[in-house]
């Protein structure tokens, strides 16, 4: 088992976590701070999640302040109140050129949308837009569900996906076979579309799950889930 | 039952009861539950069934109401202003004996109050909410599985009782995610018109109406005597609970939904600590496990009430005790969700307050 580097994704200077709701975008962007802060990489994250009503990155900064991430999120005001709202001072942070930049857009098309009138900012090659895929969530269950959602995403986006991240799991029930059979699915995707698939994830407690997948892993340390899993 | 998949609270509620037979969707979006009308819109047309965005939770239930007069499964789900729109419709639905499924997926209230998840509409899905003496069974999930396995129930017990269920839950119980298994599909080719439906004479030597209104006192006495005949059968037939590590326990906790989900690990923690907790989850908060709960009275030397709201299904726990032990209370207001840690705090406080 390879862990996934961050180092390899610094050719780009904006990394965006695309995908249906619940595919993990979150977790995932919150991790990549954490990997690049860890390795003193000057980053920002974005939490541009207009779609959910809680378990956005905003809800659970507390949980991530002791590692000195720099959060951009709408006001602490708005968190419990229906409003699809962008930080105000976003644009200006999105033109720092000298920090990486992490961006958590919401699930499907409209949560993708809220990305789409900062398009100038994001030129061939500054950016990783990701496709993050949850096998086991629905309309993302095969080839044909996935191909049609990553087109409903990017069309939203305005922004070409560049590539693919498995994050297939079923919380304290994930098995070896969960995971492979994601991976089975997505390489599919892979190879009709060109796309890589970068890195896939697992919860770090149970990396011994996806010890035989050839492909480098992110052990992510999880946060968003309000309420501890069901048997411990 | 078929394989496993992650799935959103809001999402299953909507594919349970596609799976359970439903027929028709009406309803007005509100966070936080509007992943469950999106579900429905996005299947409801690839079944050939309807998904309709009434104008208002006013003209929804009406719809609701409607569809039920022909024996169709239909369901309707809001958040707590919607449903309070729609008191008028249940109270119709009622009196006319029809079944439906509604979902209400709490938030903070009174007022416009806020998107969190809240509890606070216990009464008015137990007592009524409605004008007029009437009841519907009310069903609380505190896990998704659960959620998807008791969708199914809820359209059963509506068409065997011509009654509204409704099945509560919260925001938090439709915005979390977990892994679920799905029953088999109802066949809907097998479902029959009832008899009593309003889809016209056929070869029937009679018209079928179905109304709430009587204009004579004693009409309308007798339509309600045979509500209370019905809501007598329920209480005797679909009283359901979980105890859980009940059979030693010496205090207990009562929860429904998700601050019983979050009790479960209060318990753990207290055993744990050699605290001999346990839990009684009504399942059914109408009708109320009353009977459990007053025989459980005699072993334990008190019960912690905890809710997300003032103390609601706490005057029912405490009318079950019937004054046998001292009933204490544990809530949060407004949206805010207690921890198991704050939970066993407070058993801890009450332990030590009677020693």
């Amino acid at each position: 088992m390879t862990e996934f580097n961050v180092k390899s994704l610094l050719d780009e200077e904006f990394q965006i976590f695309g995908g249906r709701i619940g595919s993990g975008k979150t977790e995932i962007a919150i991790n990549i701070a954490i990997a690049m802060t860890k390795l003193s990489i000057p980053n920002v994250l974005f939490d541009m999640d207009i779609v959910k009503p809680y378990i956005r990155i905003r809800d659970i900064k507390d949980k991530i302040a002791k590692y000195g991430i720099e959060i951009i999120a709408p006001p602490d005001v708005t968190r419990r109140v229906d409003l699809p709202i962008l930080p105000s001072n976003i644009i200006g942070k999105l033109m720092d050129r000298g920090k990486q930049k992490i961006i958590d857009i919401g699930g499907d098309p409209y949560g993708a949308g809220a990305i789409a009138q900062f398009k100038n900012l994001f030129h061939n090659g500054s950016y990783n837009f990701f496709f993050v895929v949850n096998t086991r969530r629905p309309e993302t269950s095969n080839k044909e569900e996935i191909l049609n959602e990553m087109n409903y995403v990017q069309s939203a986006a305005r922004l070409k996906i560049t590539g693919l991240v498995l994050n297939t799991h079923l919380r304290w029930e994930t098995t070896e076979e969960t995971v492979m059979e994601g991976y089975r699915i997505l390489k599919e995707v892979s190879e009709e579309t060109k796309l890589p698939i970068y890195f896939a994830c697992v919860d770090k407690r149970h990396k011994d799950i996806v010890k035989n997948l050839d492909l480098p892993i992110l052990p992510l340390e999880l946060f968003v889930n309000p309420l501890p899993p069901l048997g411990g | 039952m078929g394989e496993k998949i992650l799935m959103k609270g809001a999402e299953v509620i909507a594919e349970a009861a596609i799976r359970a037979g439903c027929m028709a969707f009406f309803g007005y979006p509100i966070t936080p539950q509007n992943e469950t009308p999106e579900y429905f819109s996005r299947r409801m047309p690839q079944l050939g069934r309807v998904f309709l965005q009434a104008e208002s939770e006013v003209a929804a239930i009406n719809m609701v109401y409607g569809a039920a007069c022909t024996g169709t499964r239909v369901i309707t789900t809001s958040s707590s202003p919607g449903i309070s729109l729609m008191q008028e419709g249940f109270s119709y639905i009622a009196n006319s004996n029809v079944p439906c499924v509604v979902v209400n997926a709490m938030r903070g209230g009174p007022g416009l109050g806020d998107i969190a998840p809240a509890q606070a509409d216990y009464f008015q899905a137990t007592k009524g909410g409605g004008h007029g003496d009437y009841h519907s069974i009310v069903i609380a999930p505190h896990t998704i599985q659960e959620e998807a396995d008791l969708m199914f129930d809820a359209f059963d017990l509506a068409d065997k009782y011509r009654i509204m269920v409704v099945v509560l839950v919260d925001g938090l119980m439709g915005q979390m995610m977990e892994p679920v298994e799905f029953k088999d599909w109802v066949d809907v080719k097998k479902f029959k018109t009832p008899e009593w439906a309003t889809v016209g004479q056929g070869d029937r030597d009679h018209r079928n109406i179905i109304t709430s209104l009587s204009i004579l006192a004693e009409g309308l006495e007798k339509m309600n005597l045979h509500l209370q005949e019905k809501y007598r059968k329920i209480k005797e037939n679909e009283v359901r609970y979980e105890e859980y590590k009940m059979d030693d326990a010496e205090y207990a906790v009562t929860a429904f939904g998700t601050v019983a989900r979050i009790s479960k690990t209060t318990v753990d923690m207290a055993r744990k600590k050699g605290i001999k907790l346990g839990l009684i989850r009504p399942i059914t908060l109408w009708p109320f496990p009353t009977e459990i709960i007053n025989k459980r009275a005699e072993q334990l030397k008190f019960f912690l009430d905890s809710e997300m709201n003032e103390g609601q299904m706490l005057e029912d726990v405490k009318l079950a005790v019937n004054g046998k032990k001292p009933v204490y209370f544990f809530g949060k207001l407004g949206g805010v969700v207690p921890t198991a840690e704050d939970i066993l705090k407070e058993v801890e406080k009450h332990i030590e307050g009677g020693k």
